[in-house]
């Protein structure tokens, strides 16, 4: 993705970012007015100077950048910075430098003070590498989740990658120094050799460390990313449904199709119980739930047994209150279709099938549809029946 | 068929299964959270349990929710109307709210201010919420969306709320739908060790 270097400096107007961000890259150096010419026209730097952007220093004959301009642009970038590693890069030349003196020397008292200040260097190592790069994780946390402009978010991140990788170099470099140089290898002073070991487990450590620290840029890097392209991808999905061109332009369709979950429907426990059983009668979900075998928060891991059928064949579960109206529905022959009720999940016992057939066919509004049928009853002890018989047998 | 039953599947079940919030997110409240931590290491077991009872527990970014075999079938209209909803929210919530997406904390006064003449946002307020005036619409709007579980209220006194991991729920129909001709973001490859 290609990320544009003026990202900072969009918060000021487009005829002054250019000479703002020339000024704050050579802020260390002396930028006098023939510099500055070369940054920027004359009526320009007037105007820097007029806003308080730029100040001139007459006594000095140079410009600057006003103190709160550059702090503020020092803040802004201040966590890029913080993860350069040129310290090391500069430590570990020093300390080339000081054994090659070492190792040319014949004076043996001007070797001990290369050899105090090989140590000294060491120490500023062990002391420093752990910091920089706790320096580097924070750094990296505060640049994916400050400001709202993804390109900076983006750039401040390769930076660090960048930077994180030439520190992971400079730590390598530096193991590899005390691991095979001959001069670590021939000196054995105590001071040294204890030095040596420390650094050695502190680059071992920090390097194991920023493999982590690149996974987590690269992580971030990825989610800014996808970010990104989704808002640009959603500004134009919006202008393609303004101009109602969403389902030819795009599969939206297709999504919408195999679209589920709660965004989509009013999803609710429906497949063995009715939606408003389950808001009006608590009591018959947790039997439901009983039933099912899903128990208690507070109850351990245990095992069921699930006679597990497609759902196709599982008939519907009655409630008791309305049973009537749910087995008139049905055109089976009721005794029949009784046994292969379920209620809360099990089948009804022999005794609940009686029961629950006495109940029907006492029920008032089934005997009048009883009586309608102008079926025989007879009796047999305490049961009732009807007398069905069969169709006459056409004769020719 | 013996099948293990999860501790926490009751709970997890009424959790999913009831009220307007459906959506079970790692970042939510404290019961959630924990709910959250003790479904992820028992995952395997509740999925096995739940798809015997014709329920799906999906796992998408950083939240649970459930799916069921028969889920009632909502025409096609009714849910391209849905999607159209859910691509201007999300738009419209991307504009207004700095890098919007899962633990962001934002300030719902900010984010009025920032709709004020906004003919665009005005729009889209008119259309997605309920209320007399553009604050009304805009309070009527998060309040629904505090109540689908996909934001949070974290500061009651500073009107301030916090995005849910839920909103990666609707953010993968987002990442779904595909527009020709704009080329797909090449992704890092994670550091090799």
């Amino acid at each position: 993705m290609q990320v544009r270097r003026d990202s900072f400096f969009r918060i000021f107007q487009s005829d002054l970012r250019g000479a703002l961000q020339r000024f704050f890259e050579n802020r260390r150096g002396r930028i006098t007015p023939e510099i500055a010419s070369d940054f920027v026209d004359p009526a320009t730097l007037e105007r820097l100077v007029a806003l308080e952007l730029v100040e001139f220093d007459g006594d000095a004959g140079e410009y600057r950048l006003d103190d709160r301009v550059e702090r503020f642009l020092d803040e802004m970038l201040g966590a890029v910075e913080v993860a350069q590693a040129d310290w090391l890069i500069g430590l570990l030349e020093e300390i080339r430098r000081s054994i090659e003196g070492y190792q040319k020397l014949s004076d043996s008292a001007k070797g001990e003070a290369l050899l105090r200040r090989v140590c000294r260097l060491l120490r500023t190592c062990k002391s420093r590498i752990q910091r920089h790069l706790e320096e580097v994780k924070a750094a990296v946390d505060y640049d994916y989740r400050a400001g709202s402009d993804y390109e900076v978010k983006l750039m401040k991140l390769e930076w660090h990658l960048d930077r994180a990788k030439s520190y992971g170099n400079g730590i390598a470099e530096l193991n590899n120094l005390l691991r095979h140089d001959t001069f670590f290898q021939v000196h054995q002073e105590i001071e040294l050799i204890s030095l040596r070991r420390l650094v050695i487990h502190r680059c071992s450590q920090v390097g194991d460390a920023l493999i982590d620290v690149y996974q987590r840029i690269e992580d971030y890097l990825n989610r800014v990313m996808r970010d990104y392209a989704r808002t640009r991808k959603l500004l134009r999905l919006c202008g393609l449904i303004e101009r109602h061109e969403h389902l030819t332009a795009t599969n939206l369709s297709e999504v919408v199709t195999t679209g589920k979950g709660p965004w989509f429907h009013e999803f609710r426990l429906r497949t063995l119980l009715d939606p408003a059983l389950i808001d009006n009668r608590p009591e018959l979900l947790q039997r439901a739930l009983d039933r099912a075998g899903i128990g208690d928060a507070s109850g351990k891991t245990r095992r069921v047994e699930i006679n597990y059928e497609p759902l196709d064949d599982i008939p519907p579960v009655i409630d008791w209150q309305n049973v009537y109206e749910t087995f008139t529905k049905q055109r089976e022959d009721l005794f029949v279709f009784l046994a292969r009720v379920r209620v809360e999940g099990r089948p009804l016992t022999e005794e609940e099938r009686i029961d629950g057939y006495c109940a029907i066919i006492t029920n008032e509004d089934w005997a009048e549809a009883w009586d309608d049928c102008h079926f025989e009853l007879a009796a047999d002890g305490e049961w009732e029946y009807a007398v069905v018989k069969p169709p006459a047998l056409l004769t020719s | 068929m013996k099948i293990e039953v999860p501790a926490i599947a009751r709970r997890l079940f009424t959790r999913l299964t009831r009220g307007d919030n459906l959506l079970l997110s790692r970042n939510g409240s404290n019961e959630d959270a924990e709910l959250f931590t003790q479904v992820e290491a028992d995952e395997g077991p509740c999925q096995t349990y739940f798809e015997t009872f014709g329920f799906h527990l999906h796992k998408s970014d950083n939240c649970y929710y459930f799916t069921a075999e028969d889920e009632p079938q909502a025409n096609l209209e009714t849910k391209l109307d849905k999607m159209i909803r859910l691509v201007r929210l999300l738009d419209f919530l991307s504009t207004h709210i700095e890098s919007f997406g899962e633990g962001q904390i934002f300030s719902a006064a900010t984010l009025a201010a920032r709709c004020n003449n906004d003919p665009k946002a005005e729009r889209f307020l008119q259309y997605a919420g309920k209320g007399a005036t553009n604050t009304d619409r805009l309070d009527n709007l998060l309040q629904s969306l505090v109540r689908q579980g996909y934001l949070s209220e974290y500061d009651a006194g500073r009107q301030e709320f916090r995005v849910l991991s839920a909103i990666n729920y609707i953010f993968e129909f987002a990442d779904r739908i595909e527009i020709p001709g704009e080329a797909p973001e090449k992704e890092l490859p994670n550091a090799e060790a």
